[in-house]
């Protein structure tokens, strides 16, 4: 079994953080697409924040004014 | 952060930071930061960002393609390779009347209006901005002007000399 993704060389800060930057931009959207689908499929705010095991509010608060008019519960 | 004109001013960062938000999202970023005000200073009216841009020899489009590969090879140092579809725009609407930034962007904006009334001018434009991104030193604005192989203090002088 491989490493599922290798750690910069801790001695190239610059490489390392900019690894830091792209992997949050990265796993934001994929958050923003996997909750688009979530809201599609009828998720409610509830489950998609437990899914992501954050809470309700969290969810809400970053997510719900792109569905404005089409809310999920 | 007393301005001179509040709603010229207003007006100037309202098209600063709605510009930025745009550059912002067609990048993939949820909020803007200092290389998506760089790109918003480029766009707005008065023009002194994009002279001091054409001057140091910086192509805005080349910078935002820099930008993107900027995160890809750091995706890729990490053994991640992104897809091209990873990196599509994010689709977002944003509560009227506020402008979303991440902090950094927050600072650059404080160190224009800095640059603007150290200089004693009487309105904020591009070149103050222009400035204030290239004395940042890390981070992804710096690292794609390098890449494009623009050397930062003579971008901050281009725009100096743009402020008259």
């Amino acid at each position: 079994m491989t490493e599922p993704f290798t750690i910069p060389a801790p001695d190239d800060p610059q490489a390392a953080l900019a690894a830091v930057v792209a992997l949050r931009r990265a796993a934001d959207q994929l958050e923003y697409a996997a909750v688009d689908h979530a809201v599609k499929q009828g998720w409610s705010w509830a489950q998609i924040a437990q899914a992501l095991g954050v809470t309700r509010q969290a969810v809400h608060k970053r997510h719900a004014h792109r569905f404005r008019g089409k809310d999920p519960k | 952060m007393k301005l001179r004109n509040p709603i010229r001013e207003f007006k100037t960062m309202q098209a600063l930071f709605t510009g930025a938000e745009a550059h912002a999202r067609a990048l993939g970023d949820e909020l803007p930061g200092p290389e998506h005000l760089l790109l918003a200073a480029v766009d707005l009216a008065d023009g002194s960002a994009a002279r001091a841009c054409a001057s140091a020899g910086l192509d805005p489009a080349a910078f935002r393609a820099a930008i993107a590969r900027e995160h890809d090879a750091a995706l890729a140092t990490l053994g991640i390779h992104a897809e091209p579809s990873a990196s599509a725009a994010i689709e977002l609407t944003t509560p009227a009347g506020m402008f979303r930034s991440t902090g950094q962007a927050q600072e650059v904006f404080q160190r224009a209006v800095a640059v603007m009334r150290e200089s004693g001018a009487r309105a904020l434009i591009g070149a103050h901005v222009v400035v204030a991104v290239a004395e940042l030193e890390q981070g992804t604005a710096a690292r794609a002007l390098d890449a494009c192989g623009i050397d930062r203090s003579h971008l901050r002088d281009a725009a100096m000399a743009e402020m008259g």
